[in-house]
């Protein structure tokens, strides 16, 4: 996870959106590689668990509108990347006690 | 040594090697699309849940490799936009012939499962660190969800070979009616398109190439299930290279 300061609250915000098949925000699911701003406009590296995931596209939505929401964000560009693959270590400790929360060892 | 000369997009390929390149994506994408469509076909059908549920898992990991490599062939002008749009059902797919039909037995599914979603998986494997960068960037995920598929058939085929006579002549037979069109799949060794894919870094193998890591992947597992096929001649008359179909007689 880099996270620059410019980008900090944008990090904050993508916390509140969540997996939809697990209450894990995407971000302690470490499915966010990177974002990047310049002025009003933001860039999100973001990948996916599996390649055939089911709720990709309510994933895409909620990381626009959300993002959306904060006044200094006019537009968002979402890059879907495959490399490196996710795994289960690029999870944040918080996402992984939330996991086990939810009886699934990771 | 200088190291060899990437490529970010279509315009950096001349004609020939994007006419190349389009008919292999084209085709690995159009056979995962229709593989899954069969794989799910069987995910209330096979014989023990577990495989039903996998057969589910299988179909959702090739329609979402599909859908990874549709976004790669449209960045290329000269693909149709009908034939990227995964929503759409197309009358023809540039995938077997052999995939036509639903798999009428479970038998047929594992044939499939080990020996042509194994040809794909070795395909794949060819363009890791592909000079293709936006390929290569989604090789190892793929592999990465493809190892369980493989796992799969090459349970169910020693599974199968175990059960009964019966079965093991059953599964002999499908082998025998995938496997030809399959190793015809890569497509002909003299194909000028692949030679420059291979001489550009894109793939790593030639069809020969590819042909005979899949049969050396495959001779040592059936042999040890006491699956015997043999394969003299492959139907290459019958064969379009771009489809990559063995076109059946009507």
């Amino acid at each position: 996870m880099n996270v620059r300061e410019d980008t900090a609250h944008l990090w904050a915000a993508l916390k509140e959106v969540k997996d939809p098949e697990f209450p894990i925000s995407v971000v302690d699911m470490g499915l966010i590689y990177d974002i990047r701003r310049d002025g009003g406009r933001v860039e999100v590296d973001l990948t996916f668990t599996a390649m055939g995931c089911p709720a990709m596209e309510f994933i895409l939505q909620d990381v626009r509108d959300r993002l959306a929401q904060e006044p200094d964000v006019s537009e968002v560009h979402i890059n879907i990347v495959w490399s490196p693959p996710w795994t289960a270590d690029r999870m944040t400790e918080e996402g992984r006690e939330q996991m086990r929360m939810w009886g699934v060892v990771v | 040594m200088s190291e060899p000369r990437r490529y970010h997009a279509p315009d950096e390929l001349d004609a020939d090697t994007r006419q190349a390149l389009i008919n292999l994506i084209w085709a690995i994408a159009d056979s995962k699309v229709v593989l899954g469509r069969r794989y799910a076909e069987w995910a209330n059908r096979a014989p023990v849940l577990e495989s039903g549920v996998a057969a589910a898992a299988m179909a959702q990991a090739e329609l979402g490799h599909t859908r990874a490599l549709y976004m790669l062939l449209r960045a290329f002008p000269e693909v149709p936009a009908d034939v990227t749009d995964e929503e759409q059902f197309r009358d023809h797919y540039n995938a077997p012939s052999f995939l036509d039909r639903p798999l009428a037995k479970w038998t047929e599914f594992v044939a499939v499962n080990l020996i042509f979603d194994g040809a794909l998986t070795e395909v794949i494997k060819a363009m890791r660190g592909s000079a293709y960068e936006p390929l290569a960037q989604r090789i190892d995920k793929m592999l990465e969800e493809e190892r369980f598929h493989q796992m799969h058939g090459r349970d169910w085929l020693r599974r199968l070979a175990r059960q009964s006579e019966a079965a093991r002549a059953e599964l002999e037979e499908a082998v025998g009616r995938v496997l030809p069109e399959t190793l015809c799949w890569f497509g002909r060794d003299d194909d000028a398109g692949a030679v420059r894919l291979v001489e550009l870094g894109i793939v790593d193998a030639t069809p020969d190439e590819l042909r005979r890591r899949l049969t050396a992947l495959l001779t040592p597992l059936l042999e040890e299930a006491g699956v015997r096929v043999s394969v003299d001649t492959l139907p290459w008359e019958q064969f379009n290279p771009q489809t990559r179909r063995v076109e059946q007689a009507a």
